[in-house]
Order: structure tokens, then C-alpha cells, then sequence
């Protein structure tokens, strides 16, 4: 590692590579801090060519290094491998350009999600991805998971929101993945592979206009059956509400205690609902929505008639993660998604898992997507109960794959579902999608340990698996959506 | 071993494909048959036919997605989802013959904007037969889904050079209640730089557009006097309200005078659109060009392009298509150039003419070249899928 040191630093400069265990233990793990792993080494480089002199540096002396972007991740992507090097994109965080007539922005990867928007606003456009902790998180890890956010009900997820990437790839080489392509949707395949085929460096990113006007409403339930057949209800009417959210009586409780987002403590559910558009057009969703939920046994419709009411809306719902702080030590945060119509089912299962393993689960989810994110409050210095969190966690993603889910909507795989992709994929697909990564990560020091399940016994180096393999403790950001 | 095979069962398709891959024999995978001239001629023999592999296996309709066989035609689709008034919303050229898994495999966006409604988009999950008889899965049956590698990506586009695909799982939409396109002439003075900027105001003074194109006089389309103009065709489409647009901001933007398609006119239209680049083989001695590149360059292109053959251009879909005379080609490739940004391919060609010319203009870079063919081997280590079809 001294002599890795002595090549990078005089192009990366004296601060640009960091050696010392006390500037390199911020970096051992990432949102899911159950998985730690210190890196030997930090590089901090500053442009593409940078990062790529690093990958090269660390290519020819057979040292595994992970892309890292503001590690807010929740699955353990961005957690280095024992003895690795971590190459932190914080330093290329500019907004490079704004196109308005195209609609595009072009960015390095290290930029802040929220400052792209922040950018295309004077332009009347914004960056549609809005994940959790948007205003800490970069587009680079963005790109990495594929990640999600409310809007991506509508709007979709990253994924289609990246025109090109800029890569460095395994040996240090860089390229170009361009929507704009000729061939195999190469850009398509790297969103999402959690860093594990190339690092991406720069990219031109789609920007859309913001909408005419926004509706935001907050309708309670006696309980999310009826709240989940509403989402269902609205959907096949052909109304595509931007954003549809829910929490039940577990959470609204809690976000009631620590917050007062005035959200109803007799409901037994609360679902938020956003309608954008032009103004005729969301008249008439509104009308629809109003009609349905109603029918489905919606106790009131509030809606929010200003910027501060609609704010105080969504405190409640942003603040969900942080308020649970309040009532144990501990929280543990799935992302689990099923088809929209078994939400009834996953739900009443959910609950049958905490009652089974005396747990206390609480549910905030995204509804239009069927994307569960059960919440499990616990004492990590409580082994038996870790225990009973790590048997929940196994319930849960099986009740998922079980109901035509999968295991992970947003947060990626990571460390944290590796191991239990076969829930889902039989050997062959996992087979095939290990011969695709090892087709652009050939010396299997990119990002290594992650995604797939680590074959024993084949010399593929070892992410670090918590003691007992416990489920993340979630790092709750204020403002986190998750 | 020269001919067709007709495989009426994945397993059917399993057997064949590993036979070929022990016998080292290549073959092609083909479905409708409607764009099986994209790609660099394929080195092969046999043929593998996939329509034996047709029907809808389950329709989710609450959850708006289906399960296909990937043999299924994209218009028997919609007929069967016509009752629960959903759709898929792809728009291929000639629907009644394309199949899903062709599509998938064409990669064909259609018409349709993007975000939100290219195959990419809407392909959720796949099954596929490796080229050594193995059988694969990808993706699920939900829209948002981060479990893995996304091979669906990879196969959409691949023509047929992966896998076969034989199962598709796919993201529907309600029927919408109202359908409503305006069409905007554009100034048949302006130059090429003012057209370009025309045409993104234009568009961008229409709200929520289902579908924006770019439509090149000559064409013979209905609803289009002739002035030897471009138009502007911009749908609307769901809610009643939401295809209520009205045309005036449209028209206002464009320069030029507007009107409003609906009905049976405006479908028939937008058909002509859609099947524009399956039509254009047969028409004798021409080329099917797809160009593709940032809108503004993509736009001038399209303009200039104008002065060889009819050019259909899709700005916020990055693409443009042309119908060009064969003789014409080099000519043509002049007016490619004077936009460095904006890449072209040749999709289809009479007779021989591909196995004399290069396909993609400029060519992939050598590194992505190089990722390409590692990704090909790793599915297909044998080289006995369309080999010769991806030019790299």
C-alpha cells in the first residue's frame, strides 16, 4: 500500500490519498453500518483521468477497490472489502451544464442529487430521481442502485433518466456508454450494477419540466386493506398519481409522537398522494381520487392548500425513519417489493412475522409501486433479539419472492441480499449474470462481494459479513425518504 | 443441416439450440419476420422459428403487467387485453406480425415518447434459452426492481445474438379515455439551424405529450395537405382532460397554421408512422436508415437528410429514420457528418448491398467493442447465434 502511495500521491497530492486508520475509518461501511470493513487506503482524486490512474494503479497491484459516492446506501454497496482501496467521487461535484432547449444536464458523478435540480430549476426543469436522503446522496451512487424515490412511480427509476456515462473501466480504461449507441444497451446493463463493472465518472442526465401544478392529499383508513385497494383502484382507472404513500397505524403513531405532522392517531393507516400536471387535467385525477376514495372508505380527503401545508404532509412520511430513532436503539429497514394487488396479503403476513418472532414491525411504503419497506425496531445489544431480526428478515423476503415480489426495489443487493438472491434465481441465472459481470470485471477487483452469492472455496475475495450476518442498522438521515 | 426449425415448446427450443451449439452450426432466431434485416448479415444457414411459442401465460390485471410466450404477435396481445380495457403500449411497425420477443429483440421504440415507453421500459422480466440449451430468468414481474443484473436490458436490442427469448413479462397501461394529435406546419423557408430550434420550442410548448414526431412532406399521410413542408405531430393521449390540449400554443411555437387528428383519421396516421421503417425494404433500391444523437444535431440531420429521401425524426427519443436511394448513400453519408454528436445505422438494404458496405456510421469505439464481443461469448461462447449480425 506504501508504494500504491508513492505512485498516486504526487497526481492525486499529499491530502488526495489517505493512509492513516483515523481518516480511513469513515469509510468502512456505508448506510447499512452492521457491515464494516476499514479500507487500507482512501483515493480521493479530483477528474476521470484521476480515477482512472487509481484503477490502474490498483489493477496492476492486484488490490480491490470500491467506488464511493456520499455512502448513504442501505445494502452494504458502497462498504469496502478488508484491505481495499475506497475511491471517493466527493471531489467531482459539479454541475457541469445545463442544456435547457435539449433538456439535459451534464454532471460529474460525485455531485449531491439534489443540487442538479437545484441547477435546472431556473430553466423550469428538474432531475426526476428522488431517493432517499436526495440532498446528501450522489448521482453516482444513483446510477450504482438504480435507485428510486416516490416520483419513480411515474416517472421511472434512474435508469431512465441517464443519456451517458463516462466509465473507468476495470484496467483503467475509460469509455463512453451513451444511449445514443448502436448495439447491446450497454448503458442499460451498467445502471444498477452497484459498481461492480466499471466506475462511472461523469454523465448526462435527463432533465424533465416541472409540472403546472401539484396536488397533495392525505387520506386515512380504518386500515391498509381498504387503503391498498384504493392504490390499486386508482391505478387501473388510468389515473397516474406522481406519488402514492403509505403508513400505518404503527408508524403514524411514532411520527405523531416525534413530529406532529398532524396526521390522524385513531387511523389505522394513512395514505399521501400526490396528483401533477397541467391544471384541467389534474382537476380531473382529483375528481377521480376523490370518487375512489371514497368508495373505499377513505374517514376524510385533506389536501394541502399552500407550500407549508403540503410541507407539513410530507414531514410526516420524510421523517418516518428518524422518528423511529426515538423508540429503540436499533432499526432495520427492508425493501422488498410484490405485485400492487398482494399488498392486502403481504401486509396482514407481515404482521403474522413480527407477532411469530416477537417482533415490533411497522410499515411505510411506497404503495403505487408495491415496494414494502417493513421497519424493525430492536436492541442490537440484545443477541437473542438480533437473532429474531435476522429470522424475520429470512420471512420477509421469502413472503415476497412467494407473492411474485422481489427482494429489493431500490436499495440494491449489495452485501445485505447476496446470499439470498437464490430466493429468487435459480443457479443458472445467477451463473449467467456472474459470466456477464466477470466479462467486464476480469481480475474481480471491482467492488468485489457484491450482488451475487460469493461462492465458497473459488478464491473470490470476501466482502465482511457482520457477526452473524446482522441486518443493517439504518444511519436515519433527517429528510431521508428511503 | 440448411432450413427452418419450428420448436413448438421451450424445451423444444432448449434441444434445438443446444444441438446447433454442440454441431458448432449457426443459427438465426426469428420471430414475425418484420425487421430481420437490421444488423449485419448473419452468418448462418438455419433458421429457428419461435411463433410456435404464442399465448398469453397470465394477465395480472390488477397489477397492469402479462406474461407472454415470446412468439405472441403485439396486435393478438392488445386484442386479448382490449376487454380489460388495458394496452401495451408499444408501437412497432407492423403489430399484427411482430412479435413480442422480436420486438424485445429489435429493440424497437415505436413512437411513443421516452421516458416510459420503449421496450426497455416496459420489459419487466424475460426467459431466455442460452445458446447451449440453458434456460434463463431475469427481472420479475414488478415495475421497480433492483435484484440483480439487468440482463432484460441486455437482451433488449441484442437481435437475437444473446439468446432466445421465449417468455416476456411486460408493464401495461389502462386504455386511455381520449386520444387527440396536433398537427403544426413548419415554415418551408426556414434554414436548417432555425428549423432545429423551431421544432424543440414547438415541442416544448406541449404539455405531457404522448408522442412527438417530426413528419417529412411527401409522405402521403391523411390529415396532411401537401406544401412540401415539415409538420409536427404532437399526440395527447389518457384522460379526456389530459388529451384536451389545445393546439394553439403548438401552432403559435411552430409558426405555421395547426389541426387537430382524432378518430379513426389520426390512428391511421400515426400508423403510417409506426410501420414507415418495415415499408421502406420493399421499396425498391432504398435504405433504411436510423439515425440517432442529441435533438438539436439529430434535427439538423433529419433537415438535411431531407434532400435524399423522406426522414420521420423523434427529438426527445434521440432518433430519426430515413428512406434513402442506395446510389444516394455516399452523399447522404456527407450530410451524417457535418454533425459529429449523431450516429447512424443502416437498417435495412436491398439484396446484397450489406455484405459490402459497414452497417454503423462512425463504428463502435474499439472498447466498446471490446465489451460487446466479451458479453457475447460470455452467453454464447460457441458463436452460433447470428453470428456476423452484431458488426463489431
Amino acid at each position: 500500500m506504501e508504494a500504491l502511495a508513492a505512485e498516486l500521491r504526487p497526481l492525486l497530492g499529499k491530502h488526495g490519498f489517505l493512509l492513516r486508520p483515523e481518516h480511513t475509518l469513515p469509510y468502512e461501511c456505508d448506510g447499512s453500518t452492521a457491515y464494516r470493513s476499514p479500507p487500507q487506503a482512501v483515493a480521493l482524486p479530483r477528474s476521470t483521468a484521476g480515477v482512472a490512474e487509481v484503477v490502474r494503479a490498483c489493477a496492476a497491484a492486484g488490490v480491490p477497490f470500491t467506488a464511493r459516492g456520499a455512502g448513504t446506501g442501505l445494502s452494504g454497496g458502497a462498504t469496502p472489502i478488508e484491505g481495499g482501496v475506497v475511491i471517493s467521487l466527493a471531489g467531482m461535484n459539479r454541475v457541469l451544464e445545463i442544456n435547457p432547449g435539449e433538456r439535459t444536464a451534464r454532471c460529474q458523478t460525485g455531485v449531491v442529487n439534489l443540487e442538479i435540480s437545484r441547477a435546472a430549476a431556473p430553466f423550469g426543469l428538474f432531475f426526476a430521481p428522488d431517493p432517499s436522503s436526495q440532498s446528501a446522496c450522489t448521482l453516482g451512487g444513483n446510477i450504482a442502485e438504480n435507485s428510486g424515490g416516490p416520483h419513480c412511480f411515474k416517472l421511472g427509476a434512474t435508469t431512465s433518466h441517464i443519456l451517458s456515462v463516462t466509465v473507468v473501466l476495470d484496467d483503467g480504461e475509460v469509455v463512453v456508454l451513451s444511449e445514443d449507441d448502436a448495439g447491446y444497451d450497454l448503458l442499460g446493463l451498467f445502471v444498477g450494477s452497484e459498481g461492480t463493472l466499471g466506475i462511472a465518472t461523469e454523465a448526462t442526465v435527463r432533465l424533465l419540466p416541472v409540472p403546472e401544478t401539484v396536488e397533495t392529499l392525505l387520506a386515512p383508513f380504518a386500515g391498509l386493506v381498504p387503503a391498498c385497494e384504493a392504490v390499486s383502484r386508482i391505478v387501473a382507472a388510468g389515473t397516474v398519481p406522481v406519488a402514492m404513500e403509505m403508513l400505518d397505524a404503527a408508524t403514524i403513531e411514532v411520527v405523531e409522537a416525534g413530529i406532529g405532522a398532524g396526521y390522524p392517531k385513531d387511523a389505522g393507516a394513512v395514505l399521501l398522494l400526490e396528483l401533477d400536471g397541467a391544471k384541467p387535467a389534474v382537476a380531473r385525477q382529483r375528481a377521480d381520487v376523490d370518487r375512489i376514495l371514497g368508495e373505499c372508505g377513505a374517514l376524510e380527503i385533506r389536501v394541502a392548500h399552500d407550500a407549508a401545508e403540503r410541507e407539513l404532509l410530507w414531514r410526516g412520511r420524510k421523517f418516518a425513519f428518524g422518528a423511529m430513532g426515538r423508540i429503540s436503539t436499533d432499526l432495520y429497514v427492508q425493501d422488498g417489493v410484490v405485485p400492487r394487488s398482494a399488498l392486502p396479503e403481504a401486509i396482514a403476513e407481515v404482521e403474522r412475522i413480527g407477532k411469530r418472532h416477537d417482533l415490533r414491525i411497522a410499515n411505510v411504503f411506497h404503495a403505487g409501486d408495491g415496494n414494502l419497506h417493513p421497519c424493525i425496531s430492536y436492541d442490537g445489544r440484545d443477541a437473542d433479539e438480533k437473532a429474531r431480526v435476522m429470522a424475520a428478515s429470512h420471512d420477509l423476503l421469502s413472503l415476497c419472492v412467494r407473492l411474485g415480489g422481489v427482494l429489493s426495489g431500490e436499495h440494491g443487493v449489495g452485501i445485505e441480499k447476496r446470499d439470498s438472491l437464490d430466493l429468487l434465481f435459480g443457479e443458472d441465472d445467477l451463473e449467467a449474470m456472474r459470466r456477464v459481470r466477470d466479462a467486464w470485471n476480469r481480475q474481480g477487483l471491482l467492488n468485489p462481494g457484491k450482488i451475487l452469492p460469493v461462492r465458497a472455496g473459488c478464491g473470490e475475495p470476501q466482502a465482511a459479513l457482520p457477526e452473524g450476518g446482522l441486518p443493517g442498522r439504518v444511519a436515519a438521515i433527517p429528510g431521508a425518504w428511503i | 443441416m440448411a432450413g427452418t426449425s419450428a420448436p413448438a415448446s421451450e424445451e423444444d427450443v432448449a434441444r434445438t439450440l443446444a444441438a446447433a451449439s454442440a454441431a458448432g452450426e449457426p443459427v438465426v432466431l426469428r420471430g414475425g419476420g418484420t425487421r430481420r434485416g437490421l444488423g449485419a448479415p448473419a452468418r448462418a444457414s438455419r433458421i429457428v422459428d419461435l411463433r410456435g411459442l404464442s399465448g398469453v401465460i397470465e394477465h395480472h390485471a390488477r397489477d397492469l403487467t402479462v406474461e407472454a410466450w415470446a412468439g405472441t404477435t403485439v396486435e393478438a396481445l392488445n386484442r386479448e387485453l382490449a376487454p380489460h380495457r388495458q394496452l401495451l403500449a408499444l408501437d412497432p411497425p407492423l403489430p399484427e406480425r411482430a412479435t413480442l420477443g422480436g420486438v424485445i429483440a429489435a429493440g424497437d421504440p415505436g413512437f411513443r415518447v421516452v421516458p416510459g415507453a420503449r421496450p426497455r421500459d416496459l420489459l419487466l422480466g424475460l426467459t431466455a434459452v442460452l445458446a447451449d440449451g440453458t434456460r434463463i430468468r431475469s427481472g420479475g414481474r414488478v415495475v421497480k426492481n433492483v435484484t440483480g443484473y439487468e440482463l432484460t436490458k441486455l437482451f433488449t436490442g441484442s437481435l437475437g445474438t444473446l439468446g432466445a427469448i421465449t417468455r416476456v413479462t411486460l408493464r401495461l397501461r389502462a386504455l386511455p379515455e381520449a386520444s387527440r394529435t396536433v398537427v403544426a406546419s413548419l415554415p418551408v423557408s426556414d434554414a436548417v439551424a432555425q428549423f432545429a430550434d423551431r421544432v424543440l420550442a414547438a415541442a416544448a410548448a406541449a404539455p405531457g405529450p404522448a408522442a412527438v414526431a417530426v413528419v417529412p412532406p411527401g409522405t402521403g399521410l391523411p390529415g396532411l395537405p401537401e406544401d412540401g413542408g415539415f409538420r409536427l405531430a404532437i399526440r395527447f393521449e389518457g384522460l379526456q382532460e389530459e388529451a384536451a390540449a389545445s393546439p394553439d400554443g403548438v401552432a403559435k411555437a411552430a409558426g405555421g397554421d395547426a389541426q387537430v387528428l382524432e378518430g379513426p383519421e389520426a390512428e391511421e396516421f400515426w400508423a403510417g408512422v409506426r410501420d414507415f421503417p418495415a415499408v421502406t425494404p420493399e421499396r425498391e433500391g432504398t435504405l433504411g436508415l436510423a439515425v440517432h444523437g442529441p435533438p438539436r444535431a439529430l434535427l439538423r440531420t433529419a433537415w438535411r437528410l431531407a434532400a435524399f429521401g423522406p426522414p420521420f425524426a423523434f427529438p426527445d427519443q434521440r432518433r430519426a429514420i430515413a428512406s434513402i436511394p442506395a446510389e444516394e448513400f455516399e452523399a447522404a453519408l456527407g450530410a451524417l457528418r457535418e454533425e459529429p454528436d449523431v450516429s447512424a445505422v443502416v437498417e435495412t438494404a436491398p439484396g446484397d448491398w450489406k455484405r459490402d458496405h459497414p452497417v454503423f456510421h462512425p463504428p463502435p469505439s474499439a472498447v466498446v467493442a471490446a465489451l460487446s464481443n466479451r458479453i457475447k461469448a460470455a452467453l454464447d461462447p460457441a458463436g452460433i447465434l447470428a453470428p456476423g449480425r452484431m458488426p463489431f
